[in-house]
Order: structure tokens, then C-alpha cells, then sequence
């Protein structure tokens, strides 16, 4: 019992790490109170991105006397979690992190890495018993949950982020701040990165589509990197493409039909209760009784009685994108954003063409997935949210977190990217986290080679463009219904795979999966998170 | 013997506890262990009764009552991974127990030094952790490709089974897979015992004609009694905690295999993994404990009835 | 004096045990031979005796990159040798102090044993219990100490070895001869507990060799301390959480990408238990020896 004790301590609500954005609130709180305080001495200049109001730069000031008398900085760390692991350089890292904070802060901050799984077990256990553990990122933990636990800080608390916060205010959109409140409370704040999704983007391998002869360059004629597409197409190419190669499988799937291949918005965290309509409506209903699930459901048996799926689909826990590098599968689903063709290109070891079927949309959680929050219990409180502050508004701070050490772990290219040095690649460097959109704010660091120089740009246009959620900003903590979700989560285990991926006629499945899903409360649980959804807007005067 | 007995009364209490002293000594290293490692966290069970929360520590958190075992209860499944769990874990004992003694008996007769390589290959599988073994089993019962409906039914013209969603193989395979994995760790407690015996017995017995099936039943087996008893006891104390990575990563989390793959553990870990709460894997954690504890109790009682010295305490 | 019946026997248990052995060994060396298969073979065709292409960038794999395997190895064995011989001490003297029937509140103290192995504080407070009370995070104590070192079974398994097997008029004839408490202990119980101790040691070498949990939990910073499975689970655990979640987690279908392959997680689960393979031997045979000798009575 220890062991699944152990394994389940840690939550994981990676529920809607979807982008999905959108979502007029109305109240600005965040814009409303930004005041500059200053008095005499420090420059508040709004373009100055460097300290602007006075208690910043006095704490710093402050900070620093304090250690030239004691000759000890106060110690601020910072967690979060990597896929292998910490990297072979983090101390390296780590030193010139000090050297860099302590002259800048007046603090020594450290990085704290650690594998993922080993974070979604340990970080709750640190929390609890007080471990030093000032700024973690609630990615694999539930925001709601270690929210509702008291394990953040509310970041509004005595003015702190209006105070010493001004570069996170600046970097990130109001409307994105305030979809991270928590009744009111801001607990967290979000990450810069990709918050829409565009929906349903069929990746199909470049030289399948040579061979069956889609002229996929003729395409996308301006290199947009995706090509506009429908259903149509898609359903013709798989045949020809399961012609062509009878000896390789051409569909390899995932477990992401409704959150990356539609707009289905998982409202409040799951899929339990969800809103079909998520940009007009608030109307939570039954995602597994729509239509959308059913069209999806539908097309993913089609596709598996004509022979595109592999029979061990269910069983098989490589990725969808390492079955494409072996070569036992020829294309798959997932979802779309500015310069995501390079990246899909090397996961799956050759160039590939990403057909765009859905659309884009920002849904409701999408911001506020993972957010990064403060311990509770952090020492100094003004010290850790000024470091926190810091990435944010710091490129040196941001490149030394997201890409390294320049010269070591990167270099300059000729034409203003970055690249591996001379002799390092992907798989003995030192310092490569591929953790870009866990990152307070990447958005200020350097451009790796292969995506286009303004990525960064086109990416905060993605987000601003979107269709956003009407009810971005909701949160729910669902822990009266813990009983009722863990029923359904045992539910949906049973009988979602089998339908999402084509094993089950959805005529008869469907309706025995629903069946299941109400006596196990499902009925309850969505009445709760619309009476929850409509309070919050009410509050929030949202129609 | 004698001359203790002769000791005057005053002198006899020191002397009786001064004679025990050494014993105490001897044993307090153990006791002091397990007071740090299991007596000491213990209070942190009230957890189960709380609404955790960090800001407040554990012992200023709320108290709720029963409401973090809800979950484990108020399901249409609680039947289900119940009746699992307690099933596959009586179908453990008796199996487990009988193969166990019938390999450590084979091993203690056989007269060639192979017997020691049979003994090391067999405790392999116990070696090997259960998720590889998962691999493995999917190695021969994958679909496309495994070794069974490749290698061994189409040979035979039998059309290839989809494994992994036909639940009623699985009761076998699990309990199959589970002894295949532990019968060369549970045999040697019954070897060492076995090893242990006057072989005296035996001789005399072989002398008056005794054939080696009797001389199993009639020495070998009774003189097992108190270690079957034993583990037998100490088993069932488990019987509601089942091997997570057996009901769990062996069935690939295979939704149409749960009727038969749902057992508490598994059960409690697909809810909590998302929803995270301490307070209720306490509970569960709780819940099993203190199932397994009534029911040995109860059991020992009525192993105490039939033979002392046999009971645990 | 080998009868017809015992040559039966005889025969019918090797037959027995080879069966059992093959059925043992079967699958270990699929998982063998999958290590040495080239991973895109592998992921395409499945696991397979025979696979059509061989390849060692597993092993080449994990022998060169990240955390030393080799280091591993060492921290793996230091930690079972210390760990085996301060159990088999702890679990020894305690077990032999209960199996004295006249010791005053013995039931008492063997059912304060039985108890710690059905009821425990969880997995939170035994961590808050050693992180903060005794400060052992990130040190060699955390793999050593938490849950290993000693355990009411054994120590019951002991007890019970101790009261049934060891007559209690030899350890009376050396109490009258002047005897002390820990002479009898060493120079009679102990080594007529040959066997015993040989199987807690055993089983303890063994909890100690395979256990990660302690590692994955409590060493956050010194990945200079992970033992060999400490190193492949963490693997496999990062591999289960991203397979899982890769419905979720967008971004995790790149994390899948990144970890290693199916044949290096071959590799390494052969990695851990290929010491065992070339060590058992020995161990077995002083186990017997011990054994048999310890049989020897009257």
C-alpha cells in the first residue's frame, strides 16, 4: 500500500493543459490597482524594465546591506521538474545563477529539478512538511487542489505583486492574470506560452504523402506551415495511404480526441460536464452525449474497421509520435500552434506536413492549467516574489533558466537564433531542458534554430486572436464531489479508450458508457459545476 | 534449574529481573526501530479524518468525520474491487501456499546438485519488478505480434485472441503471473523449515517402510503446521492490500479487463492520482489496515482455540 | 538406500523442476534479448526471440550517458551489505529475546510488533517524521533506514524459528553452567538458527537491492546516491506518468520522445538484476552449507 500510497499522494490535474483562452473578464483587477508608489528616489518610468517602485528597489537594497554585515545571502529556490530529470550542468547553472542574483537581488537564488514523476510525488510531500520550496510550478499538481490545500500564497497579500511584482504585471495581459483567480484570490501566475490550440491538425509523415503524390509544398505555398483541410481530404489520403503501405498502420493514436481535437472545453478541469459551445455558451452539459464526441468516436471506428489502427492501440504506452519514428505508423492527431511543424518534425524524426481541420480556440483553463505559485510558508516573502518577478522581466535570468550557459549550452548563430554549441547535440547536453512552456516567460529569451525569428510574436498574436472561452477565469475545486469523481474517473478508464479509439461501435457503447457515467453521479457532478459556473458569473458579470 | 528456585524471596525479584535485563538490552535496538519508523508517524492517521490543509498544519486542520472514506464506499464499484481483492488474495493463499511447499519439499529431496540451479532460476522472476514484467507479458499476449498468437496459435490454426479485452483469461493469467513471480522467494521460508527437521525421523520412518509420499503427509507436512499457520496468519492480514503493479501495469490499465482487474488499490489510485488528496489515501490506507487487523484477530482467535501454541499470540 | 520409490520421486521432481525453470527462465531471456533487439524493430514487430535486427545502443546507451551506472552498482551493493548485516543483527537479538516465554510482557511486546506491519502512519507523516524530526533527506540514511531495517515479519518469522526448532534444554543446560544471556545468544541459538538467519538475510538483501521508493522519495538533490533500481524506476515512472497523461499534457508526447526507449528500459531492467545472477550462485552455496550444517543435530 505504501508504494500506490506514495504514487497517488501527488495529484495530477493536467486537465486542460489545452490552450484555451478567451475570455472577457470584466474585472480588471489586476490593471485597476496598478498605482505607482514611488517616492523620491527610484525612477518609475513604465518602459524602465529594470526595478520601478521604491519598496522594490528598498528591499533589494535592504537585502544586500543585511548580507555584506553577515556575509549570507538569504536563499530562495525555485522547483520544477524535467522529463529525465536534473540536467548534468545544473550546478554549473546554479553558480552562475547565485553569482548573477546575489548582485542583482540581493539573494542567492538555487534551481530544483527533478524528474517528473519524482515532482508529482514529492513536491505535495515538501509542501506539507515545510521543506524549502518557495516558487514551484503546479504542472502535474492540481492548481485547484494545492490552492484549496493552502499550499500558495495569495500574491495580492499586502500588496505584494502590485509592490514587487510590476514586471510580471507588465509581461503577462491582464485578462490572463486575473482567468488565474481562485474566487477572487490570485494564487498563481501563468506562464507565457501558447495558451490557444488549433484544433484537430493531422500530422501525416512527408514521404507517405510522396509516395501516394500529394503535392504537399504546392499546399502551403507561403510556408504558413500548415494546410488548411477537412475531413474529406483526410479520410481520401488514409485510404491511399493504407493502399500504398498495407504492412504499416496509418492512424497512430492518442488519448486526446476531445481535448486536442476539439473545442470541447473541459470547464472546471474535466471532461465531466463540459461546454460544447465554449466561446457562446455556459451551458454546462454532457460531453459524452454530444455530438461532437460522437462524430469523433464514429470517424475513429471507420478508420478502425478499414484497417488503419493497430489491434494493440489500447496497450501500447509509446508515444503517438515515436510510433511515427519507428516507422510502424504513418500520421496523427494532436493540436497546432506557430512554428509546431519543426517541433513535430523532430520528434518524429523526418519532415512532416500538419494538416489544420479544426479551428483555434483559447478554452477556459488553457491559462490557467499550470500556473506558477509561492509556498504558503516561504521565508520572505517579499524576497521570493521579487525572484519570481525577476523571471519574468530578466532576459539573462530567463535564458540562463530556459537554454543555459551561453557558450557551454548554446551559442549564437549568424543570423540571430541560437544553436548547440560545436560538439553537443540533443543527447549529451549538459543543460537542455526542452521545457520551454513550463517557463515563467520565454517570450524574453532567445530563439532556438529551426522556428522563425518572430515565433514569439506570432505566438502572443495566436493567443490575442483566438476565440476565447466565455468562461475563462473559472475555476472549480471539485473536492465535495471527490466520491462522485473518483466513480467516474474508474468509469471512464473502463470504457473512453475503447471508443476513442475505434474499437466499439459508438451506437451500442456510447449509450452503455453514459449509462455508467450517470449511475456513478454524473448528473450531480455537472449540476455542482453549473451552479458553481453561474455563481462565478454572476459575480463576474459575465452573460 | 534447581538452584534458581532455591533463591530467598528478596534476592529473587532482583535476581528475576536483573536475569531479564540482557533480553531487554537484546531487543531494544528493534523496538527503538520500530518505534521511530512506525509508532511515531502513527498519529498521522487522524489525517483520514481531516480536511488537510497547509496552512494549518496537520493538527489544525478540520476534522470531517468519515467523509474521506465516502469514496471508497458510496460507488456502484466498491462491490466489484472488493470481491476482487479479497478473492484474488484468497486464491493467492491457497495456491501460493501449495506450490510453495510442494517445490521446497521437491528441493529438499532431490539428491543431485542441480537442485541449487533449479533454486536460483526459479527465484529470478522475483528479481524482475513488476512493470517489466508487464512488458514481458505483453511481449507474449500483444495482439499483433505476441508470442502467443504468433507463435503458438496460428501454427495451430486457432484464430489469435484479443488478450487484452477478454476479461475472463484474466482471473488465470494474474493468477498465473503472480505465482510465476513468487514461488521461488515464498518456497525458501518452507525449505529453510524443511532443512531444519531431525532428519532422524525420516531414516527410521524409510526403515519401517515408509513410502516418500506417506513420509510427506505424515512427518514433512504436520511438522509445516506452524509456519503455514503463520504465514497463512500474517497473509490474510494483507487480504484487502493487493500488488498495485500486478492489478494495474500487468492489465495495461485495460478499461474492459476492470471487473475482473479492480481491486481497492487500483481503484483509489485512478481517482486520486488527479484529485490528490492526502486525506483520503489516508483513509484508504486506514480502511485497509484496519480490515486486515480484525480479521486476524478474529482468525487468530480461532486458531488459538484449535492450537495454541500455534497462534500468534 | 535408493528404493524404486524414492527413484520415482526422484524423477518426477526433476521433471517438476525443470518445467518450473523453463517457465521461470522463458521470459527472462525474451527480456534479454529484447535489450539487444534495435529499438525501432522492436517497437514496430513487438518483443520476439528471434528479431530481425540486433543492435547495443541500449547498453551503450546507459553505460555512457547521464547518472553512472557503475556508481549505481556500488551504491546498490553498499547499501545491501550495510543493510543486510545491521538487519539481520537488529531482527536476530530482538526475535531471540521474545522467543523466551518467560520474559516478562512478551505477548505485550510481540503484538506492539505485529502491529507495525498492519498499521501505518502513511506515507506523509512517516516522511514529515523523517525529514524534519530527523533531518536524514538527501543522506545515505534515507535509503538505509525507512521501512528496511527491520520488519515484524521477519522478526516473527524468526521468533517462531527460534521457539520451535531450538530445545530449550540445551540453552537450560548452559544457564545452569554460569552462562550470561548473550553467550547462550551467540554460542547456541545462533548458529542452530543457521537457517533462519540465512533466509532473513536473504530476504532482506534482496528488499534491499530491489528497493527505489526510499531513493525516489527522499533523495531530491544527491543523484550522486541513487542505487541501480532507484535509477530504472525513475525511468519507468516518468514513462507511466507521460503515457498516461499524454491525453492532458500536450507537450508531454515530447517528454515520451525525450526518455528513453523501450530496449534501454530492457537494458536496464537487465542491468538490475544481472549482479543478482552472477552472485547468487555463491550466495546459495554458503546458504546451503549453512543450512545443512545447521540441520545437523542431536
Amino acid at each position: 500500500m505504501k508504494k500506490i500510497m506514495a504514487v497517488i499522494i501527488c495529484c495530477t490535474m493536467l486537465t486542460t493543459m489545452l490552450t484555451g483562452c478567451g475570455g472577457s473578464s470584466s474585472k480588471d483587477k489586476v490593471g485597476a490597482t496598478q498605482t505607482q508608489t514611488g517616492e523620491a528616489t527610484a525612477t518609475v518610468g513604465a518602459s524602465d524594465t529594470s526595478d520601478i517602485s521604491d519598496p522594490a528597489a528598498k528591499a533589494i537594497a535592504d537585502r544586500k546591506a543585511e548580507a555584506e554585515k553577515t556575509g549570507k545571502y538569504k536563499k530562495v529556490v525555485l522547483s520544477f521538474f524535467t522529463w529525465t530529470g536534473a540536467p548534468a550542468g545544473l550546478d554549473r547553472i546554479n553558480t552562475l545563477l547565485k553569482t548573477y542574483t546575489e548582485e542583482k537581488l540581493g539573494l542567492d537564488v538555487e534551481l530544483s529539478i527533478q524528474d517528473v514523476a519524482a515532482y508529482q510525488q514529492n513536491a505535495k510531500l515538501m509542501l506539507s512538511s515545510g521543506e524549502q520550496m518557495d516558487i514551484f510550478t503546479t504542472c502535474t499538481l492540481s492548481y485547484t487542489n494545492s490552492a484549496s490545500t493552502g499550499y500558495c500564497l495569495d500574491l495580492e497579500q499586502d500588496n505584494l505583486l502590485q509592490d514587487y511584482g510590476q514586471g510580471i504585471i507588465n509581461a503577462i495581459k491582464p485578462e490572463y492574470i486575473n482567468a488565474c483567480r481562485i474566487g477572487s484570490k490570485l494564487y498563481g501566475v501563468p506562464g507565457l506560452k501558447d495558451y490557444t490550440i488549433s484544433t484537430a491538425a493531422i500530422i501525416i509523415a512527408n514521404e507517405y504523402l510522396d509516395a501516394i503524390g500529394y503535392d504537399y509544398n504546392a499546399a502551403d505555398p507561403d510556408n504558413k506551415g500548415t494546410v488548411k483541410a477537412d475531413w474529406k481530404l483526410i479520410d481520401d489520403l488514409f485510404a491511399q495511404m493504407h493502399a500504398e503501405f498495407p504492412d504499416k498502420y496509418v492512424y497512430s493514436t492518442q488519448d486526446n480526441i476531445l481535448s486536442q481535437g476539439s473545442s470541447v472545453d473541459p470547464i472546471g478541469g474535466d471532461f465531466f460536464g463540459s461546454l460544447l459551445d465554449t466561446v457562446n455558451s455556459l451551458k454546462v452539459e454532457n460531453t459524452f452525449e454530444s455530438s461532437i464526441y460522437y462524430d469523433w468516436c464514429n470517424r475513429m471506428y471507420q478508420w478502425n474497421q478499414a484497417g488503419y489502427i493497430s489491434p494493440d492501440a489500447l496497450t501500447d504506452t509509446t508515444g503517438a509520435s515515436a510510433r511515427i519514428k519507428s516507422g510502424a505508423c504513418m500520421a496523427m492527431m494532436a493540436c497546432s500552434k506557430p512554428g509546431y511543424k519543426t517541433q513535430i518534425s523532430g520528434e518524429c524524426g523526418r519532415p512532416v506536413t500538419v494538416f489544420q481541420v479544426g479551428e483555434d480556440v483559447l478554452k477556459s483553463s488553457a491559462v490557467s492549467s499550470f500556473p506558477w505559485c509561492i509556498n504558503q510558508n516561504t521565508e520572505d516573502k517579499v524576497a521570493t516574489v521579487q525572484v519570481l518577478n525577476a523571471f519574468y522581466e530578466d532576459p539573462y535570468l530567463s535564458n540562463l533558466l530556459v537554454w543555459g550557459e551561453e557558450g557551454k549550452d548554446y551559442v549564437e548563430t549568424s543570423d540571430g537564433h541560437i544553436d548547440f554549441p560545436e560538439g553537443v547535440d540533443a543527447n549529451n547536453a549538459e543543460y537542455y531542458t526542452t521545457m520551454l512552456w513550463l517557463m515563467p516567460n520565454y517570450f524574453i529569451s532567445h530563439v532556438w534554430n529551426g522556428d522563425p525569428l518572430d515565433v514569439y510574436e506570432q505566438t502572443a498574436a495566436f493567443n490575442d486572436n483566438a476565440a476565447k472561452s466565455k468562461a475563462l477565469g473559472f475555476t472549480w475545486d471539485n473536492s465535495d464531489y471527490s466520491s462522485e469523481f473518483t466513480a467516474l474517473t474508474n468509469v471512464y478508464d473502463e470504457y473512453a479508450p475503447s471508443l476513442a479509439y475505434g474499437f466499439v461501435d459508438p451506437k451500442e457503447g456510447i449509450p452503455e458508457f453514459v449509462d455508467q457515467l450517470k449511475s456513478a453521479g454524473l448528473e450531480d457532478y455537472i449540476a455542482a459545476k453549473q451552479k458553481a459556473l453561474d455563481d462565478w458569473a454572476a459575480e463576474n458579470s459575465v452573460k | 534449574m534447581a538452584n534458581k528456585n532455591n533463591n530467598t524471596v528478596q534476592s529473587s525479584h532482583k535476581k528475576k529481573y536483573a536475569r531479564f535485563i540482557p533480553l531487554y538490552i537484546m531487543a531494544l535496538p528493534g523496538l527503538l526501530y520500530l518505534f521511530i519508523n512506525n509508532f511515531m508517524p502513527m498519529p498521522g492517521l487522524v489525517l483520514a479524518f481531516k480536511k488537510y490543509n497547509a496552512s494549518k498544519g496537520i493538527w489544525g486542520s478540520d476534522w470531517i468525520g468519515f467523509k474521506n472514506f465516502k469514496y471508497l464506499f458510496a460507488t456502484q464499484d466498491a462491490f466489484v474491487i472488493t470481491r476482487n481483492t479479497i478473492l484474488y488474495n484468497v486464491a493467492f493463499i491457497i495456491i501460493g501456499t501449495i506450490s510453495s511447499i510442494a517445490v521446497a519439499i521437491i528441493l529438499s529431496e532431490l539428491h543431485h546438485r542441480i537442485k541449487n540451479f533449479y533454486q536460483s532460476v526459479i527465484l529470478l522472476p522475483f528479481m524482475i519488478s513488476m512493470v517489466i514484467v508487464s512488458y514481458l507479458a505483453f511481449g507474449f499476449l500483444s495482439t499483433d505480434n505476441g508470442f502467443i498468437n504468433n507463435s503458438i496459435l496460428k501454427p495451430l490454426g486457432i484464430e489469435p485472441v484479443s488478450w487484452y479485452r477478454e476479461k475472463n483469461y484474466w482471473p488465470f493469467i494474474l493468477v498465473f503471473i503472480n505465482t510465476w513471480k513468487g514461488i521461488g522467494y515464498s518456497c525458501i521460508i518452507y525449505l529453510a523449515a524443511i532443512i531444519g527437521f531431525d532428519r532422524s525421523v525420516y531414516e527410521s520412518s524409510a526403515i519401517d517402510g515408509a513410502t516418500k509420499w506417506q513420509q510427506i503427509t505424515k512427518i514433512t507436512l504436520p511438522l509445516l503446521k506452524p509456519t503455514i499457520i503463520m504465514l497463512t496468519l500474517l497473509a490474510v492480514g494483507r487480504i484487502f492490500y493487493s500488488d498495485f503493479g500486478l492489478f494495474y501495469q500487468v492489465p495495461q490499465n485495460q478499461g474492459a479487463l476492470f471487473p475482473v482487474t479492480n481491486t481497492i488499490d487500483t481503484y483509489v489510485y485512478r481517482g486520486l492520482i488527479q484529485l490528490g488528496d492526502i486525506s483520503m489515501t489516508a483513509a484508504a490506507g486506514l480502511y485497509q489496515s484496519v480490515v486486515g487487523f480484525v480479521l486476524v484477530i478474529s482468525v487468530n482467535l480461532i486458531v488459538r482455540k484449535i492450537e495454541p501454541e500455534n497462534a500468534l499470540f | 538406500m535408493k528404493s524404486v520409490d524414492d527413484k520415482r520421486f526422484q524423477i518426477i521432481g526433476h521433471i517438476v523442476m525443470i518445467v518450473l525453470s523453463a517457465v521461470a527462465v522463458i521470459p527472462i531471456i525474451l527480456l534479454v534479448v529484447s535489450s539487444f533487439t534495435d529499438n525501432d524493430v522492436l517497437v514496430r514487430n513487438g518483443y520476439s526471440f528471434l528479431p530481425e535486427k540486433l543492435s547495443v545502443y541500449a547498453y551503450q546507451y546507459i553505460f555512457k550517458t547521464g547518472n553512472s551506472v557503475i556508481h549505481a552498482y556500488g551504491i546498490s551493493v553498499l547499501l545491501t551489505l550495510t543493510g543486510t548485516i545491521l538487519s539481520i543483527l537488529i531482527t536476530t537479538l530482538l526475535a531471540y529475546a521474545l522467543s523466551k516465554s518467560n520474559l516478562p510482557y512478551k505477548n505485550l511486546i510481540t503484538f506492539i510488533v505485529f502491529f507495525t506491519m498492519l498499521f501505518n502512519g502513511g506515507l506523509v507523516p512517516t516522511y514529515m517524521n523523517y525529514t524534519n524530526v530527523f533531518n536524514i533527506k538527501n543522506t545515505f540514511w534515507a535509503l538505509l533506514v525507512p521501512s528496511l531495517l527491520c520488519n515484524g515479519f521477519n522478526v516473527l518469522l524468526m521468533k517462531s524459528y527460534f521457539v520451535s526448532s531450538i530445545p530449550g534444554e540445551i540453552m537450560e543446560a548452559a544457564y545452569i553452567d554460569g552462562a550470561s544471556e548473550f553467550k547462550v545468544f551467540y554460542r547456541i541459538a545462533l548458529p542452530l538458527a543457521k537457517p533462519i538467519v540465512a533466509t532473513i538475510g536473504l530476504f532482506s538483501g534482496i528488499g534491499y537491492w530491489n528497493d527505489w521508493m526510499n531513493g525516489f522519495i527522499y533523495l531530491t538533490k544527491r543523484t550522486d546516491l541513487y542505487s541501480i533500481q532507484n535509477l530504472l524506476n525513475r525511468t519507468m515512472q516518468n514513462i507511466q506518468f507521460l503515457s498516461q497523461y499524454s491525453t492532458n499534457v500536450k507537450e508531454a508526447g515530447a517528454g515520451l520522445a525525450a526518455i528513453p526507449s523501450v530496449s534501454i528500459r530492457m537494458a536496464m531492467a537487465v542491468v538490475g538484476i544481472l549482479p543478482i545472477l552472477v552472485i547468487y550462485p555463491f550466495v546459495q552455496k554458503n546458504f546451503v552449507k549453512g543450512i545443512t550444517l545447521g540441520g545437523v543435530k542431536g
